[in-house]
């Protein structure tokens, strides 16, 4: 008799302890997937915040440059201006728009220009070899430059 | 129960150490990524200290050999490299160049000369230009040569006095004030040109430019600064005329003109000088006398009879209209004996004359009102010698001793002799002779 229930006792225990291993086993190991999963994510999120914001804090675009065409589209017809960027960051940058902005006019050109560190780009639209805009003499252009990393820089220029 | 309980610790501890690796290898990874963010932070802050600590400063800039020749120094604390220069020309807007530079390092208080020599392009002088110099660190300098056309100058050009007698000099300045934001490189003056104007005037016989007696240009005019530059001038001529000289800076008649000043030297008003001196004058210097043989000069002759005399008379009355003075025949020399005799001062009077002939010696009677001298500065010769008005026969002789002198002159202004004018009458002093 004592025989007979120590046996069952042992039999229980045995599967008590093995379900209670496998829910620990299980469990455990959800756990640790799971976490381990969230940290992959919020390292892979801080590293790629981080990443963007290094690489937005060293993009670093000059407008080098800014002169108006007095004979461009035609003599005397002041339609032309000219913008000349430099890359003096240490990574390279893509420009994606440059905005001319007066008191009388505002024209947008799309870009896709990508300037290696060092290096200068001075800016065309489409077909033209200027940026087509009707300035007036003395009157400020602002001239806004966006990078593909979200940056705008921004300058102002007077017309002769 | 020791085999099982040390089962379940071995699988916590598995367990434990798992979960304490992914959170040291995280907080290790997020400490580099925060460390390396820091560091970039720090490093664009230092690009950006760096940057505003660059202080280039133009020092001139100038010409050689049609190309630029532009000196600068470096007043701030870090080394600076330009590495670039752009030049548009603003003549001709369109044209714009720029050039990589080498060798253009300038270290803290040093100074960088000969940028722009190596610039494969030449620029005529004549025109204007805007050059911008670009540093590694992408600042940039910029400033304008001879663009006086397209900068806020504030110009002023005078005389100094405005008004002074003829043969006399005045000063011509010319004031120039940098009005704009940006320095202005080599500024520099044209040569006054002389304008011909005056309307209502006349034009003075002699209008002379004199070499530029101050610093002749300005290698850079900083904003605020003001330039002078000066050339002395000579009038010559008869009252009331002018001499009216334009000057602009080089430059400036390119595109647009900025510096169109000029100025107005004029003499006295003949008017105002008669008030003080009388409508008609001498000239001292042509005071002559003759005893028959020639003219002389000086105030020294022998006591002989037949001694007359002539000199220059020159009307300033300014009123124009073709009015002349016409000299009455009671026109005189009378001279005064300086000691008295028996308690007289008996003068010896000689009357105008219209010549006196040398060979033979003799006077040729004067002709009432027949000699008319112009307004306005002509002068005419007048001779004296006879004993009563209108006569022929010679003078008196003057006796031994010294004498003052004086010359009565009587007429009227009118535009011809037989016409009724303006009588006038005046003594011209300041005479002295000599009878030996």
């Amino acid at each position: 008799m004592r025989s007979f229930v120590h046996g069952r006792r042992g039999l229980s225990t045995v599967v008590t302890g093995a379900i209670m291993l496998t829910a620990v086993a299980v469990i455990g190991t959800s756990l640790v997937a799971w976490s381990d999963s969230n940290l992959r994510t919020f390292e892979t999120g801080l590293g790629n915040t981080a990443s963007t914001n290094t690489n937005k804090i060293n993009e670093n675009l000059q407008i080098e440059n800014v002169w108006f065409y007095v004979n461009k589209p035609l003599p005397l017809q002041k339609g032309g201006v000219n913008v000349t960027l430099t890359n003096v960051g240490t990574i390279g940058l893509n420009v994606t728009d440059i905005k001319l902005v007066d008191s009388l006019a505002s024209d947008d050109f799309h870009q896709n220009v990508v300037i290696p560190p060092g290096k200068s780009y001075s800016a065309i639209a489409n077909s033209l070899t200027y940026l087509k805009h009707q300035w007036t003499s003395q009157v400020p252009i602002t001239i806004t430059v966006t990078t593909a990393r979200g940056l705008i820089f921004t300058t102002q220029a007077v017309p002769p | 129960m020791k085999t099982r309980r040390g089962l379940s610790t071995v699988v916590g501890m598995v367990f434990a150490i798992i979960a304490l690796s992914s959170t040291v290898v995280y907080v290790t990874y997020s400490m580099n990524t925060l460390d390396q963010y820091n560091q970039t932070v720090m490093s664009k802050n230092q690009v950006l200290l760096n940057q505003y600590q660059e202080k280039p400063v133009l020092v001139s800039a100038t010409y050689s050999l049609n190309k630029f020749n532009i000196t600068v120094t470096n007043t701030g604390n870090i080394p600076i490299n330009f590495t670039k220069i752009w030049i548009q020309n603003t003549t001709a807007t369109d044209k714009t160049y720029y050039y990589h530079l080498s060798n253009t390092m300038v270290s803290p208080g040093g100074v960088l000369k000969n940028i722009g020599q190596g610039v494969p392009y030449t620029f005529p002088s004549s025109q204007t230009y805007n050059i911008k110099l670009v540093t590694s660190r992408g600042n940039s300098m910029s400033f304008y040569m001879n663009s006086v056309s397209t900068t806020p100058l504030n110009i002023q050009f005078v005389a100094m006095p405005p008004t002074v007698p003829s043969a006399f000099t005045t000063q011509l300045a010319m004031i120039v004030t940098n009005n704009s934001t940006g320095v202005i490189a080599n500024v520099t003056p044209l040569t006054p040109t002389k304008v011909i104007s005056g309307i209502g005037k006349s034009t003075a016989q002699t209008c002379s430019l004199g070499a530029i007696n101050s610093v002749g240009s300005y290698p850079t005019l900083q904003p605020g600064q003001t330039a002078m530059f000066s050339w002395p001038m000579t009038i010559t001529g008869s009252p009331s005329t002018i001499c009216t000289y334009s000057a602009q800076l080089q430059g400036s008649t390119q595109f647009k003109n900025a510096t169109v000043t000029s100025t107005v030297v004029s003499l006295v008003p003949a008017t105002t000088y008669s008030q003080y001196s009388g409508i008609l004058t001498i000239n001292y210097t042509n005071f002559q006398w003759t005893q028959g043989s020639n003219w002389n000069n000086g105030w020294s002759f022998s006591h002989v009879p037949n001694t007359d005399f002539s000199m220059s008379v020159t009307n300033n009355n300014n009123t124009g209209g073709g009015y002349s003075f016409y000299v009455s025949q009671n026109s005189q020399f009378m001279v005064y004996p300086t000691q008295s005799a028996n308690q007289k001062n008996t003068p010896t009077a000689y009357f105008i004359v219209n010549s006196v002939t040398l060979s033979p010696f003799a006077l040729v009677p004067y002709v009432d009102n027949s000699i008319g001298i112009a307004n306005q500065g002509a002068t005419t010769t007048l001779y004296f010698g006879a004993s009563a008005p209108g006569g022929g026969t010679q003078g008196g002789a003057i006796p031994t001793g010294t004498y003052i002198g004086f010359i009565a002159l009587y007429g009227k202004f009118s535009t011809s002799a037989l016409s009724a004018g303006t009588n006038y009458a005046q003594t011209i002093p300041f005479l002295a002779v000599v009878s030996n």
